[in-house]
């Protein structure tokens, strides 16, 4: 029955602007569209993101298995991105640093300027000025390195031992776990006005 | 509030003790037949010879060429910097290196187009991806990089066209076989990734 849309036809960029545009809406809807927000995590006084992003997470795993042990979605047709390990090291700590400094990450940083946010706008500069520097140091700098320490193709479930289901119930346990703690966190703190 | 957390908890936590018991779907057929054929139809899975010849001139570090005729055929005549992979071997393991990767645009040449666009086929039922077909194959290669005419009306175009092919045959010695590489010489140094499993994946926007 999958995919519902055949990726490589002329139409990938009309879906991407569908879902692209369902997928700011709902980041609205969440409030991501405030840095204080997003940052809140780090120094410990809102814990949305995480909480979004896991139920995200945990929703998306536990559906696509799903679907799969109903034969709707074959997994031989997901792409899953090969892992390299210090690239990935190496940009996560590039990207987190300037989501610590600037409040947004890419995605969000789209969401608020589009709805004016003056702080995104000077974001989504920088951000274009970043695509800028890599792609012109590209060859000298990053084009050799981001080949390095390739792992394959890796998930959680080959790293633990593994099946899927036993590697969902594990992150599922471990998001309702986690979320009883940030509850526990956030009962004790005040709130932030912002 | 709290009734509805408890609630919400119990059913992922059911449906995970659910998922962990049960095994995965896989469905028999690999790819269908429909569906192989819009693949191949795909104009993006042709290289043409002026873009191979490009990409040569260049040295594109991304482009590894597979030359599906027989090894005899190979040593005759080939494509500089071409490895042979004769077509009954496309799917032998060693072969893996070269047509089942993610980061090489491997493309597939024989005389014509056919042979290489059977290689496309059996790779591409298998799954793999990153491979192409050169259109026309050596035939076209002769015809328009070793020995270019100016075709069709003289305009802009057209001439830029046959400017770039004259370049090219030039640069190719003009019709003169390239050095073949032999079939048995070491492979070259490119690291070469296996596609494993496929599974769930996600990120952050």
């Amino acid at each position: 029955m999958s995919p519902l849309i055949t990726p490589g036809s002329e139409f990938d960029l009309m879906w991407a602007f569908i879902i692209g545009i369902g997928f700011g809406f709902l980041l609205e809807a969440a409030g991501f569209s405030t840095s204080r927000k997003l940052v809140g995590l780090f120094y410990g006084y809102d814990f949305t993101v995480l909480k979004v992003f896991f139920t995200a997470a945990v929703t998306a795993a536990t559906g696509l298995l799903l679907l799969n042990h109903f034969g709707v979605v074959d997994f031989g047709a997901i792409y899953v991105p090969t892992t390299f390990l210090w690239p990935t090291l190496v940009g996560g700590a590039i990207m987190g640093l300037g989501f610590l400094l600037g409040g947004f990450c890419p995605g969000t940083s789209v969401c608020a300027a589009a709805i004016g946010k003056l702080d995104a706008l000077a974001f989504v500069g920088g951000l274009v000025l970043g695509i800028l520097f890599y792609t012109l140091t590209f060859e000298s700098i990053w084009m050799e390195f981001r080949q390095t320490s390739n792992l394959g193709v890796l998930l959680m479930s080959d790293v633990m031992g593994v099946s899927y289901g036993v590697s969902v119930l594990i992150f599922s346990i471990i998001a309702i776990a986690t979320f009883l703690l940030v509850s526990k966190i956030k009962e004790r703190i005040a709130d932030v006005e912002y | 509030m709290r009734v509805r957390k408890t609630i919400s908890a119990t059913v992922l936590i059911a449906t995970g003790v659910f998922l962990a018991f049960t095994g995965l779907y896989v469905p028999k057929e690999e790819i269908a037949p429909e569906d192989l054929v819009r693949t191949l139809e795909r104009n993006e899975n042709y290289y043409s010879v002026d873009k191979v010849a490009e990409q040569l001139i260049s040295k594109d570090p991304l482009l590894q060429l597979v030359d599906v005729r027989s090894e005899e055929e190979f040593n005759k005549f080939s494509l500089s910097g071409a490895i042979n992979i004769p077509l009954e071997k496309i799917l032998d393991e060693a072969s893996g290196d070269y047509v089942n990767q993610e980061i090489y645009n491997t493309v597939f040449y024989s005389n014509g187009t056919t042979d290489a666009l059977v290689a496309l086929m059996v790779v591409t039922r298998k799954g793999y991806k990153n491979n192409y077909v050169m259109r026309g194959g050596l035939n076209e290669w002769v015809e328009k990089i070793l020995r270019p005419k100016h075709e069709g009306n003289f305009d802009v175009e057209n001439d830029e066209l046959y400017q770039f092919r004259k370049g090219a045959q030039a640069f190719f010695g003009g019709g003169n076989v390239a050095p073949a590489v032999d079939a048995s010489a070491p492979k070259p140094k490119k690291k070469a990734v296996k596609r494993k499993k496929k599974a769930v994946s996600g990120g952050c926007g």
